[in-house]
C-alpha cells in the first residue's frame, strides 16, 4: 500500500520491544548460488563482502526501517522505504533481519550477491501459514525505484521525475508538447488520465521551470510506477499511476548539501529520542541571478524564473503497533518579464506564478492477527495565477482530503490460502476559486485554425466532492497461482456520477524465477481537467484495460519483464459542433514494454523499449486518427560503473523515440479583411516530427572523509548536440516552417556533501 | 499549452526564436490585399474586386482575380450577382430574404464573404474579401508614402545604410485604421504603425520596394508603394 511504506520507517529502534518468538525463515528464491570466496591466509584482514537484499512482507510490501545484522555484534544495516539495504559481511555468516511487529529472520549468506527476505507479521504467530517468496502485488509492468537508482540513473540530473522518462510506457514528459506541468504520458493517454501520488496524495505541481521536479530526490525513499492494471485502492485515473514516497529520518544524524549551477539544496535529518526522526529538505535556484544577462535587451525580465521547495518529514512510534507521520511538502514558482513588440510597439507582460502547501498526517497501525489499519489526512492549498498580455487565470485551491484502508490477512478462509481481505475508502472535498479570461486553447487534435479560439471568462468558486471506496480480496487458489479480485466505486459528486470498477488480477508461477500475469479492469478518471470545471453534466472518462505480461529474473542480478497491454477508453470528452464539451469520443491504446536490468555492485544497467499505437475517434462515428502524444517507438539505454574504490562513477544513457504526431499544413487562403492567412490543414496528426536520439552522460568523484563524503559530479545531457524538435512552427502565411528545438546540451555541473 | 510553454513562447517573441520570415518581408510572391472599389453596396450597387499583391522578386503590382464566387450559402447572398469581377447587390427584397436567413437585423449589412483566385508568377493564390450590403462603406482616402520627411511619388533614394524614416500623410487621424508596412529589403520595426523605419544594412539590396496599407475597420483599404535604392 502506497502510503503505507514510509511510516515503516519508524521501527527503526524499536525492533527489542518485540518479545517474540524467533521464527527462521529461509531465503527465499531466487536462492544466491554459492559463489567462490577466498579464505584468507593466516594474518590477515578476513575478506568481506556486500550482500544486496530486499525485506518484504508476506504480503510483498516492502519493510522499510527493518534491521540486518550479524550476531552477536557485528555490523548493521536498516533497510530503506524500498525495503533494500546493503551489508559487509563475512562469507557463511548468519543474517538477522527483524523489525517491530514481524517475526525474525535468520538468512546464512552463501556468497556476495543479493537475496530477498521475507518477514511474517507477528499477528500470525498463531496460525499456520505458507510463506513463499512473493513479490509485490503491483501489476505487470509496475516497476520500483530505489532513491538510489533515481540519484544515479545516468541523464537525469539525479532528478526524481525526469526518471521517468527513462520508464517503458512514459512519453517523454518533458518539452512543449509533453505533459509538463500537467501530468506525465503514460502508455498513449493524456497527462490528465494519471495521477502522481505523494504518500498518497495528489502532487498538484511536478515541476519546476527547466523541468526540475519539485521533490527533491534525496527526500525521497522510492517512486513506484504503475503503468496500467492498478488496484482498486488507487482511484480517478483512467491510465497510470506514479507513487512517490517520502523518506525518513534515520537512526543517526544525516546530512547533505547540494550546488549546482541551476539551484542548492540542503537536506538534513536526525533522531528524536528513541522513537522519532525528523528530515527537513529545503531548495532555492538562482537562474534570476544570472538568467537576465544572457537575454537580449527586449525582454525585460522583472522576475527571472526562480523557485523555492522544501519537505518535512517527521515519524514517531506512538507503540510498538503504531507509527504516525507528519509530511509537509512545498513549492513557490515565480517568473515574471515584459516584452516589447518591435512591431506594434506594444509592450506585454508574461507572469506566471505557482505554489502550493501540502500537509499529511497519517497513522498506521498493525494489530495482531493480520489485522491493519492505515489512515491519512491530508490539507492542501494551491494557487496558481497566470497573465499573459490581457488574459489571465486565477486559481486558488483548498483541500481536505482523507483515506483509510483496513485489512485483515488469514492463513486459510474457505478453501484459498494465504488470503488478506481489504476495505478502504476515501474523500477529497475541495474548494476551487476560478477567475480566468483566456482565449480557449488548443484541444488535444485540433489542428491550428490559424485564429484565437473564443475569449472564455469565469469568476465563481466552485466545490468539489470526490469520494471512493473499495474491497479486494487477494488469495492463493494454488502453489502456483494467486488472484486478486477487488471493487471500487467512485462519486464525483458534483457531476452526479458514481462508476462502478471491478478490476481482478491473476498471477501463475511456474518456477521461482518466473511470474506470469493477466489482469484486467475498469477505470475512470472524473471530468475535472482545466476547463471541464465549466461543464459540471459531463460524465467521467472510462477506460478498460487488459494487461498480460511475464516477468523473469535472470541469474543473480538481472532481470527482465516483457507486458503487453489493450486499451479501450469511452466517453472521452472532446467539443462538439457547437464547441460543447461532450462524452463522445472513443480511443485506443495498445502495445508492449520491455525492461531489462542487471545490477551488482558495480554496475548498473538498464534497457528500457516501449511500442505503442494510440488513436482517437473524437465522435463515436469520427474518423480514427493519432492521438496527439502517440509514439511508436521509445528505447532507453543505461550503464553506470562504480570503481572498487567507490571513488568513481560513471554513467551514460542513449534513447531513440519516435517524433510526435503532428498535422501538417498545406497551403493557406488570406483573409483580407482580417489580414490573416488562415491554414489549409491536412488530415489530423498525419505525419511526425523526426524522431529523436540522444547521449546523456554523468560522472561522479567521491571523496571519502571520516565523517562525511565530498562529491563533485558533471551531468551532460544530450552530448553530441543533437537537439530534440519539439514542434513545428509556421510563418505568417503558411509558406515556411521551422523546427523548434529543446537546448541542445545541457550541463549540470555541482558539488555535494553528506555527512 | 502549459504555462511553462507560454513562458518559453514570451521569452521566443522577445529573444525571437526561428529565422522564418516576417509580415513585413517582400519576398515571395502573395496577396497583401484585396479591394473592393466600393466595400459596402447599397441595393443593385456594384463594385469591382481587385488585388496588390508581390511577386518573387517582392515587386508590388495590381492585378484582377482570375475567379470570383461568394463563399456563402445562396439564401444568404441577397441576390449578389458576380460577373467576372465585378459584384452586383441585388434588389432590397432579396437583401431583405437574406438578411432573414442569416438572422441579420433589418439596420445592419448583409456581410457576404467572396473568394477571389488570383495568378501570380503562375501560382494560384486564394483569398477572401467580405462585401456589406445593404450599407454605405468606403475605402480610406489616398495616403502619401513620406521618406526620410520628403513626399514620395513611387520612387525614392534613401541612405545607403542606416536607418530611413517613413511615415503616412494623408489618412484622417481620428478614423479607426490600421497600418501596415512591408520591404523587400532592409528591416522594419513599428511596421504595425503609421510611422515606421527601415534599417538598411550594407549586404541589404540596394534596390527594392516599400508598401504602405492602410485599412479601415469597414472593409476598406488603400495602399501607397514606392521603389526604392539605395546607391
Amino acid at each position: 500500500m502506497m502510503f503505507r511504506v514510509p511510516f515503516r520507517s519508524l521501527l527503526v529502534g524499536a525492533v527489542l520491544a518485540v518479545a517474540a518468538p524467533v521464527w527462521a525463515q529461509p531465503a527465499p528464491a531466487p536462492t544466491p548460488s554459492p559463489s567462490p570466496t577466498p579464505t584468507p591466509p593466516a594474518g590477515e584482514t578476513p575478506v568481506t563482502i556486500t550482500v544486496l537484499g530486499v525485506v518484504r512482507d508476506n504480503r510483498g510490501a516492502p519493510v522499510a526501517g527493518a534491521k540486518v545484522h550479524t550476531d552477536p555484534g557485528g555490523t548493521t544495516a536498516i533497510a530503506d522505504a524500498a525495503g533494500q539495504f546493503a551489508i559487509a559481511v563475512g562469507p557463511g555468516e548468519l543474517l538477522v533481519v527483524d523489525a517491530p511487529g514481524y517475526e525474525v529472520s535468520l538468512v546464512a549468506v552463501e556468497g556476495e550477491g543479493s537475496i530477498d527476505v521475507v518477514l511474517v507479521p507477528l499477528a500470525t504467530v498463531d496460525e499456520i501459514i505458507e510463506i513463499s517468496d512473493r513479490k509485490p502485488t503491483a501489476v505487470a509492468g509496475a516497476v520500483s525505484l530505489s532513491r538510489e537508482e533515481l540519484a544515479t540513473l545516468p541523464g537525469t540530473g539525479g532528478d526524481l521525475l525526469a526518471a521517468l522518462d527513462a520508464l517503458p510506457g512514459v512519453t517523454d514528459p518533458s518539452g512543449f508538447g509533453g505533459g509538463g506541468n500537467q501530468g506525465v504520458i503514460i502508455r498513449g493517454s493524456a497527462p490528465e488520465d494519471s495521477r502522481i501520488l505523494l504518500d498518497g496524495f495528489d502532487i498538484p505541481q511536478l515541476y519546476h521551470f527547466l523541468n526540475r521536479s519539485i521533490i527533491p530526490t534525496r527526500a525521497v525513499a522510492g517512486l513506484e510506477y504503475l503503468p496500467g492494471g492498478f488496484d482498486v485502492k488507487y482511484g480517478r485515473a483512467s491510465s497510470g499511476i506514479v507513487s512517490v514516497t517520502s523518506r525518513g529520518g534515520g537512526d543517526v544524524v544525516e546530512g547533505a548539501s547540494e550546488v549546482s549551477v541551476i539551484d542548492a539544496s540542503v537536506l538534513g535529518s536526525s533522531p528524536i529520542g528513541d522513537r522519532g526522526n525528523l528530515l527537513v529538505s529545503v531548495r532555492r535556484s538562482y537562474l534570476d541571478a544570472y538568467l537576465p544577462a544572457l537575454l537580449p535587451d527586449s525582454v525585460g525580465l522583472i522576475t527571472a524564473p526562480r523557485y523555492y521547495d522544501g519537505i518535512v518529514r517527521a515519524d514517531w512510534d506512538v507503540t510498538d503497533r503504531l507509527r504516525g507521520a507528519l509530511t509537509v511538502v512545498g513549492s513557490d514558482d515565480l517568473t515574471e518579464l515584459v516584452a516589447t513588440d518591435d512591431q506594434t510597439a506594444e509592450e506585454f507582460k508574461f507572469r506566471a506564478d505557482t505554489k502550493f502547501i501540502r500537509a499529511i498526517a497519517a497513522g498506521y497501525w498493525r494489530g495482531r492477527r493480520g489485522l491493519t489499519l492505515d489512515v491519512g489526512l491530508s490539507a492542501l492549498a494551491q494557487g496558481v495565477s497566470f497573465e499573459f498580455s490581457d488574459q489571465f487565470l486565477n486559481v486558488t485551491q483548498l483541500s481536505l482530503a482523507s483515506r483509510a484502508e483496513l485489512s485483515k490477512s488469514y492463513s486459510k478462509l474457505g478453501g484459498l490460502t494465504d488470503v488478506v481481505l481489504r476495505a478502504g475508502a476515501e474523500i477529497d472535498p475541495r474548494r476551487v476559486t476560478l477567475d480566468l479570461r483566456l482565449n480557449q486553447g488548443r484541444d488535444e487534435g485540433q489542428a491550428d485554425t490559424g485564429m484565437d479560439g473564443p475569449l472564455v471568462t469565469f469568476n465563481d468558486t466552485i466545490w468539489l466532492t470526490d469520494v471512493g471506496a473499495w474491497t479486494a480480496i487477494e488469495a492463493s487458489l494454488s502453489p502456483k497461482i494467486r488472484m486478486s479480485a477487488g471493487l471500487r466505486l467512485d462519486g464525483f459528486v458534483r457531476n452526479d456520477a458514481y462508476p462502478v470498477q471491478p478490476r481482478g488480477e491473476l498471477t501463475y508461477r511456474p518456477d521461482d524465477r518466473t511470474k506470469i500475469r493477466l489482469a484486467a479492469g475498469r477505470y475512470t478518471r472524473a471530468a475535472e481537467n482545466q476547463d471541464e470545471l465549466l461543464a459540471p453534466a459531463l460524465e467521467p472518462e472510462s477506460a478498460t484495460q487488459i494487461t498480460f505480461g511475464g516477468e523473469r529474473t535472470i541469474g543473480r542480478n538481472g532481470s527482465v519483464q516483457v507486458t503487453f497491454y489493450d486499451t479501450e477508453r469511452t466517453d472521452l470528452i472532446t467539443r462538439d459542433e457547437m464547441n460543447v464539451y461532450r462524452n463522445q469520443g472513443r480511443g485506443r491504446s495498445y502495445g508492449v514494454d520491455v525492461l531489462g536490468s542487471y545490477r551488482t555492485e558495480q554496475w548498473f544497467g538498464w534497457l528500457s523499449y516501449s511500442a505503442s499505437r494510440s488513436t482517437r475517434r473524437d465522435t463515436a462515428t469520427g474518423a480514427e486518427r493519432l492521438f496527439d502524444y502517440d509514439q511508436t517507438h521509445d528505447l532507453v539505454a543505461a550503464v553506470s560503473y562504480k570503481s572498487r574504490s567507490k571513488r568513481w562513477q560513471f554513467g551514460g544513457k542513449w534513447t531513440f523515440t519516435s517524433g510526435q504526431p503532428a498535422t501538417p499544413v498545406l497551403g493557406s487562403i488570406y483573409d483580407s479583411d482580417l489580414d490573416l492567412f488562415l491554414p489549409r490543414n491536412g488530415d489530423v496528426n498525419s505525419e511526425r516530427l523526426p524522431s529523436h536520439h540522444q547521449l546523456d552522460l554523468r560522472i561522479d568523484h567521491f571523496w571519502r572523509f571520516d565523517e562525511w563524503t565530498l562529491s563533485a559530479f558533471l551531468d551532460v545531457s544530450n552530448v553530441y548536440l543533437n537537439a530534440k524538435v519539439e514542434q513545428y512552427q509556421y510563418n505568417y502565411d503558411y509558406s515556411q516552417r521551422a523546427e523548434i528545438s529543446g537546448l541542445p546540451i545541457v550541463p549540470s555541473i555541482g558539488l555535494r556533501g553528506e555527512l | 499549452m502549459t504555462i511553462r510553454s507560454l513562458a518559453v513562447l514570451a521569452l521566443c517573441v522577445g529573444a525571437g526564436c526561428t529565422d522564418l520570415s516576417q509580415r513585413w518581408e517582400l519576398d515571395h510572391a502573395r496577396v497583401l490585399a484585396v479591394r473592393l472599389s466600393t466595400p459596402g453596396l447599397a441595393a443593385g450597387g456594384s463594385a469591382t474586386v481587385d488585388a496588390l499583391v508581390v511577386d518573387d522578386s517582392g515587386a508590388p503590382q495590381v492585378v484582377t482575380p482570375t475567379a470570383v464566387a461568394a463563399v456563402e450559402d445562396a439564401t444568404r447572398t441577397g441576390g449578389l450577382i458576380i460577373d467576372g469581377a465585378t459584384v452586383t447587390a441585388g434588389d432590397e427584397a432579396a437583401i431583405g430574404a437574406a438578411r432573414a436567413a442569416a438572422g441579420v437585423a433589418a439596420d445592419q449589412p448583409l456581410v457576404v464573404t467572396l473568394g477571389a483566385v488570383f495568378v501570380i508568377d503562375g501560382e494560384q493564390l486564394i483569398a477572401t474579401k467580405r462585401v456589406r450590403i445593404g450599407t454605405e462603406a468606403v475605402n480610406p482616402a489616398p495616403v502619401t508614402m513620406v521618406i526620410d520627411g520628403v513626399d514620395v511619388d513611387g520612387a525614392a533614394t534613401v541612405a545607403a545604410t542606416g536607418e530611413v524614416a517613413l511615415a503616412l500623410r494623408g489618412f484622417d487621424p481620428a478614423a479607426e485604421l490600421e497600418f501596415d508596412w512591408l520591404t523587400s529589403t532592409g528591416a522594419l520595426s513599428r511596421s504595425e504603425t503609421s510611422a515606421a523605419i527601415l534599417e538598411l544594412a550594407a549586404d541589404d539590396p540596394r534596390t527594392g520596394h516599400v508598401v504602405a496599407l492602410v485599412r479601415s475597420d469597414t472593409g476598406g483599404v488603400t495602399w501607397t508603394t514606392a521603389a526604392i535604392t539605395a546607391p
